[in-house]
């Protein structure tokens, strides 16, 4: 640990107040870095990241109001510096490439954060990127497939609500056929047998959220 | 209900063709026996109602549009001379059809609701599921994450000994348990069966459960399906393939059976699932009383009737087990059943 130097400045990211006091008790018992601010969604993210320019960025996906996704964009279209460390819950391969594709340095699991965290803010401070194996694995795993469009992660995501074709037709202005052609590409795109198989794949790759 | 609902079906268009013959029947019987108008719209109107049921709401209009004709040809014309315009055969013919269509069409509606009301209790079960995982996601999985941190922190202030090298075993212990919750948490959402094919799912089930069995003498399981398969849904899928594991279950766990059957026939009617075992029975008395916690047979009945369905089972002591789920094809295959 070098301790001559200044210590590595951090803002944290997570709508939920456990986890960021968590964050908060393991950064305080390391001489080497600093938490400088809290934020609870992307908004306030992309405020407290004006406000401080801190070195490294703690950021979780799942915020109400802006998004973790939204926010890095927002943030590295401003400061293309900034280094953001993504944290969170579930790995996804596309989840993953969304958030690496919009500026995040580190990919981490949520659940492995007690061994990975420090480490990880180490290496991202001094420049370099982490993908954990694991994640690794997933997006190798995917690499050649066929995305959804933005239109089918759209129905895809009103499927996993439980509507009925009828219903989505309504939602999105579309007749009941264009849904059914949608949702015949997306189950060919993920490789799915039917609607549930389809949703249970998109949560896995991370294509919708719970 | 749409104009191709009953052209594209066969056997609605058989059903409409025995109304007209019906019809036909009855007006050539009515000619024979000079019954009076008032006795012919009524033998019409069952006619009717019984293409309704059977055919569906156009091929009633229809039909009772032919009757309409029918009665102001034939018998009208015989309660007033020829020639002259009898207002009493519009009356009629009017109260003909407005009470022919107001039974077609209380009997469309309690056929469409009952099916709504089923797929609504589809629908609520799958967004309770949705509404627990996500509640279960963002309330008790972050709070034991950042406990773990909480945890680590503490960890790492306390100084190196047997003390510490617990905690670390401890907390590897939390994060296995933790990861396992999540992944608990990620299938509620999800079904049991990925594939559509009860069959295919049954048969993997089938050889989970040999191949935990301790040694040989693991009975054989034939899985068989009779028609074509059709799409379920996703819930009543779950429902089914949960009564059918707690049906092989027992087979492979408490019976001592040689052989299992498994038949599942998609008939145009009924779902059916038949599993039989050679083995020892269920003794009566427990099959009678459903004695909780062992055999499951009492969350087979609740789950079977959740659904509709109907369930029998069948034992004798030394001869083997039968159980038998019959689920009606409305149910089963949902409103656009007849494809």
């Amino acid at each position: 640990m070098s301790t001559d130097r200044a210590p590595i400045r951090i803002l944290s990211v997570d709508d939920h107040p456990l986890l960021r006091e968590g964050v908060a008790a393991l950064l305080a018992g390391q001489p080497d870095m600093t938490l400088v601010a809290e934020a609870s969604n992307g908004r306030e993210a992309i405020e407290q990241f004006r406000k401080h320019r801190p070195d490294v960025t703690l950021m979780d996906l799942q915020m109400p109001e802006m998004n973790g996704v939204d926010a890095i964009i927002a943030i590295c279209a401003e400061f293309p510096a900034a280094r953001i460390v993504v944290l969170t819950t579930y790995t996804g391969d596309v989840q993953v490439l969304r958030a690496l594709k919009a500026g995040a340095r580190a990919y981490l699991l949520k659940g492995l954060l007690r061994k990975e965290l420090l480490d990880t803010i180490r290496l991202v401070h001094a420049g370099q990127k982490r993908i954990l194996p694991e994640v690794a694995t997933q997006l190798a795993e995917h690499a050649t497939d066929d995305s959804l469009s933005a239109r089918e992660i759209e129905v895809l995501r009103l499927v996993s609500g439980g509507n009925a074709n009828k219903e989505i037709a309504a939602q999105l202005t579309i007749t009941e056929e264009t849904v059914k052609g949608h949702i015949k590409n997306i189950l060919a795109k993920l490789g799915a047998n039917d609607r549930t198989h389809a949703v249970t794949i998109g949560l896995k790759r991370g294509i919708i959220e719970l | 209900m749409t104009g191709t609902f009953w052209i594209s079906t066969g056997k609605s268009a058989a059903q409409f063709l025995l109304g007209i013959i019906g019809l036909a029947l009855i007006t050539l019987a009515a000619v024979w026996l000079h019954l009076q108008p008032g006795s012919i719209s009524l033998l019409y109107l069952i006619v009717v109602v019984f293409v309704s049921l059977r055919a569906g709401l156009l091929s009633s209009l229809a039909v009772s549009l032919i009757a309409v004709v029918c009665l102001h040809n034939y018998f009208l014309p015989l309660l007033s001379p020829t020639g002259t315009k009898n207002p009493l055969a519009i009356v009629a013919a009017a109260a003909f059809l407005t009470t022919a269509w107001a039974i077609t069409a209380m009997v469309a509606r309690v056929r469409k609701l009952t099916e709504a009301q089923l797929i609504l209790r589809f629908e609520e079960r799958l967004a309770e599921r949705t509404r627990i995982a996500r509640e279960l996601h963002d309330t008790l999985l972050q709070s034991f994450q950042g406990l773990m941190l909480n945890f680590q922190a503490v960890y790492d202030s306390l100084p190196s000994g047997q003390a510490k090298e617990a905690l670390e075993k401890v907390l590897d212990r939390a994060d296995q348990a933790i990861m396992e919750g999540r992944d608990a948490i990620q299938n509620l959402r999800s079904s049991t069966t990925t594939t559509n094919e009860l069959a295919q799912a049954m048969a993997a089930l089938g050889e989970e459960l040999s191949s935990v069995h301790d040694g040989g003498g693991s009975p054989t399981l034939r899985v068989s399906i009779e028609g074509t398969p059709r799409e379920l849904h996703p819930i009543l899928r779950d429902d089914i393939y949960r009564i059918a594991c707690e049906a092989l279950r027992n087979a492979f766990r408490h019976a001592q059976a040689n052989k299992i059957e498994a038949d599942i026939t998609y008939g145009e009617r009924l779902l059916r699932l038949r599993i039989r075992d050679d083995g020892k029975g269920i003794d009566p008395k427990l099959l009678n009383a459903g004695r909780d916690g062992h055999w499951g047979l009492p969350g087979m009945r609740e789950r079977a009737e959740q659904m509709g369905a109907r369930l029998d089972i069948w034992s004798e002591a030394g001869l083997g087990t039968e159980v038998d789920l019959r689920i009606p094809g409305t149910v089963a295959y949902g409103t656009e059943g007849s494809r």
